[in-house]
């Protein structure tokens, strides 16, 4: 059947059809519909992890135990299920194993722009590249395959602009294989120094293997045309090479490691400057020119950021002149500096109208704190003008890093260092560095934004939210009850919209840094609960500017006065809270501090 | 035949739904359709740009600069900084509403004072759609992206009428089940605007 699909709808659909009985993940732009599509499938088991680690041990288990999973994942993701995945590689599979990993070059959504195509290298695993969502479809099918034959887990690697496109797809069937029966195989899945020494050499002799199999399937492919030049590509390069030079040969790699040697050698043969176009680092460059070919690549092509048709006819440009025959794109030596467009206002991305982290990070940056941040919607803390972040590196940092910097700044300074995490991210990978500043016996505020959902991906649910990936009740674990486990006895829940009682909570905090503040407010979008906007009475304004300071998009500005957009509003009363002369006033009123576990703002 | 469209929009005004209307449509009419768009970050807020390409054979699912037919701009700000990707002879079709971004709300930068005198220093023909007016007298603000696809519904050339009817089906397909009326009288609202501009 023609389907019109997303890159991840059809990753999601070909593991389906493949027979795949589990699949595991986090969420993670640009991954995250995989695993959403494949929750639509009621006969399958289907499962948000509480982080990628978890996924991938559950996918391994899973094959070890003889049914075909997956775990998805965005590249960063890949880093934390990264122990299990290098010593997978010396096991092997049971059941097919695929780790789809989605990258995303020109971090649309993303802290790095990392090239995971290395990971395949690094544990001599094979790594398949589709290039559209048909490729999407039919490779994921064949990393099953692959994954069987060759007694190896198998990483798809998505990008952003193969996961976020829609084409069409032929689907076919969904084909369940027999279970292949569990047989205690210790010296396999144990993996003891003496049983893995024993298995290195089959994960090289596989590796060999799988160059053998690279030139010839049907993942790879020529398609002749002038000779004069060429080109080695895969992924979505190759789309914009065939956009940019539609008459050119071109080696399209599907099996991006390992590579077809023979092949690559005969191709660069019969055709005269070989280009590698890629988007990232140099990966296919580097081996190719290891097997003694001359090649252009990152010489001529950028290494940062996202491809298109018109880098890839400049490079060519700067290598042969004009008597590259380009048809579609005009090779231009340089774009020209348009001054107009470059002085327009520009538009980051902001916290939503009504977003309970807003008041938050007002109280972080008016009592001039030094916060360590995290990775979600609330990274948006850091803009202008809350800018209420020092620091966001990776799922979980905050804690660890408000930890060390408590350890090395000077005692005035180090008073004033706050983590701040979301509730999901807690759940992914904060537990472990509150349970080590227990341990070890350092304090500082830990301020858990709960707003009962994964927001920047889409509203997934995590073990405190009480929802699965079907959206389905489950059990739902409480952040209080952790924190205290942890060794955190002071933990004070305030409603996020209380700007008030953030405040107390936090000053409170500063003198008794083992608190952990939980601001527990939904997020807006998932409640879609709408106050009335706040009333201005201009008369008493002062045009103080400070409502202005809360940064909120429905607030906008009138002269020096403040004027509500009533559309975007969600009358959450925040800028009203902050307001010194109560010339915005709120539609409710919000006292005490105290949250009800519905988020408690309507009193 | 019109074949590679931007849309330009803010993040929650519903870009990417029109790009989904846009992209079902095509690709029931037959031809060959690719779509792409940013999700996650870029969504909360921020300028989304999204992109329709149909043709007999689609490579790259991008538009880029100097390729685009049609900017569909669901707010003008978003929509004229699309401007240097339309081809020459182009068309600009732009929803009324302004958006300030958070840097004009907060006095560090001006919001552009855009006519359609400006579009068309950067376009072929540029049409200021009333598309909040159109989707409120439908009986939702929230519907100007399907006010603006009935808009363009109207502008596609005579060799390439997509049937009403396909529209139709599509629009009440992929909107919310509760909304379908509202959308698709927002739809023809939009369109009957398009075939007498300006009235």
């Amino acid at each position: 059947m023609k389907e019109f699909l997303y890159g991840n709808e059809a990753i999601a659909r070909g593991a389906y059809d493949a027979g795949c009985a589990i699949a595991a993940g986090y969420p993670g732009t640009p991954s995250t519909e995989i695993l959403e599509t494949m929750a639509r499938y009621k006969d399958i088991h289907v499962e948000w992890s509480t982080n990628e680690k978890v996924a991938l041990e559950v996918a391994i288990g899973a094959s070890i135990a003889g049914r075909r999973a997956l775990c998805a994942m965005k590249m960063v993701g890949l880093n934390v299920a990264s122990d299990p995945l290098m010593t997978v590689s010396y096991m092997g599979v049971r059941g097919g194993l695929v780790i789809v990993d989605a990258d995303d070059p020109g971090m649309h959504s993303s802290q790095n722009e990392q090239d995971n195509r290395w990971y395949g290298k690094f544990a001599k695993v094979p790594v398949l590249e589709p290039g559209d969502s048909e490729e999407a479809y039919l490779f994921t099918k064949l990393a099953f395959a692959i994954s069987e034959k060759f007694d190896t887990a198998v990483i798809v690697r998505s990008t952003t602009r193969v996961s976020h496109a829609r084409s069409y797809v032929n689907t076919g069937e969904r084909a369940v294989p027999e279970p292949v029966p569990y047989v205690k195989n210790a010296s396999k899945y144990v993996m003891l120094p003496a049983n893995a020494r024993r298995r290195k050499p089959a994960v090289l002799r596989r590796i060999e293997e799988l160059s053998a199999y690279a030139e010839d399937t049907p993942a790879n492919r020529v398609e002749w045309g002038d000779t004069s030049f060429g080109f080695v590509t895969g992924s979505i390069s190759y789309q914009y090479v065939k956009d940019a030079f539609p008459s050119a040969s071109v080696l399209k790699l599907g099996l991006s490691y390992p590579l077809p040697v023979n092949l690559i050698t005969e191709f660069a043969g019969k055709v005269g400057t070989l280009f590698v176009v890629e988007e990232l680092d140099s990966f296919w460059e580097t081996e190719i020119r290891a097997m003694g070919i001359p090649v252009r690549g990152k010489d001529v092509f950028p290494e940062a950021g996202e491809l298109t048709p018109k880098l890839i006819s400049n490079g060519v440009y700067r290598v042969l002149g004009d008597v590259a025959p380009t048809q579609g794109v005009l090779a231009e030596p340089e774009t020209r500096f348009d001054p107009e467009m470059a002085s327009l206002p520009q538009r980051p991305p902001v916290l939503c109208p009504g977003c309970p982290h807003r008041g938050v990070f007002y109280v972080l940056k008016k009592l001039n704190l030094t916060a360590a941040g995290d990775i979600g919607c609330y990274t948006l803390g850091a803009l202008q003008p809350l800018a209420a972040l020092d620091t966001t590196t990776c799922m979980g940092a905050s804690i660890g890093h408000a930890h060390g910097m408590r350890l090395a700044l000077p005692e005035d300074k180090a008073k004033k260092v706050v983590a701040v995490i979301g509730d999901s991210t807690f759940m992914h990978s904060g537990i472990t560095p509150l349970l080590n500043m227990t341990y070890n016996g350092v304090d500082a505020p830990v301020i858990i934004l709960d707003n009962g959902t994964t927001a920047m991906t889409g509203h997934q649910g995590h073990p405190g939210s009480g929802q699965n990936v079907r959206h389905e009740e489950s059990p739902k674990i409480s952040i209080e009850a952790i924190v205290s486990a942890c060794g955190r006895k002071n933990v004070v829940v305030v409603s996020a919209y209380d700007v008030a009682g953030v405040e107390k909570a936090v000053k409170a905090a500063l003198k008794d840094p083992s608190t952990v503040i939980i601001a527990r407010t939904p997020c807006a979008l998932i409640t879609r609960e709408r106050h009335a906007p706040p009333s201005f009475d201009p008369s008493v304004c002062i045009e103080c500017g400070i409502c202005f300071m809360a940064g909120c998009p429905a607030l906008e500005r009138d002269g020096k006065m403040p004027s509500v957009n009533a559309t975007l509003c969600t009358g959450c009363g925040v800028c009203a809270r902050v307001c010194p002369k109560a010339a915005l006033k709120a539609s409710f009123d919000i006292t005490g501090g105290v949250a009800a576990e519905n988020g408690g703002e309507r009193k | 035949m019109m074949k590679n469209f931007i849309i330009a929009s803010v993040g929650g005004q519903g870009g990417l739904l029109a790009t989904t209307v846009l992209a079902s449509v095509f690709a029931a009419s037959g031809c060959d359709v690719k779509t792409s768009e940013v999700h996650g970050m870029a969504q909360r807020g921020g300028a989304v740009t999204s992109y329709v390409r149909r043709g007999e054979k689609v490579y790259s699912p991008l538009v880029h600069a100097g390729e685009a037919d049609v900017i569909l701009g669901l707010e003008m700000l978003e929509a004229y900084r699309e401007l240097p990707n339309l081809r020459a002879g182009g068309t600009a079709l732009v929803s009324d509403e302004k958006i300030s971004p958070l840097t004009s709300i907060m006095g560090e930068s001006r919001y552009p004072d855009l006519s359609e005198k400006s579009y068309l220093q950067r376009a072929g023909s540029a049409f200021i759609v009333p598309a909040v007016s159109i989707a409120k007298e439908a009986g939702n603000t929230r519907a100007s992206n399907i006010a603006l696809a009935g808009a363009l519904s109207a502008l596609l050339g005579e060799d390439d009428k997509v049937p009403l009817s396909v529209w139709e089906a599509q629009i009440s397909r992929l909107v919310p089940q509760r909304t379908v009326d509202v959308n698709i009288k927002a739809f023809y609202g939009g369109r009957a605007w398009m075939l007498k501009p300006g009235e």
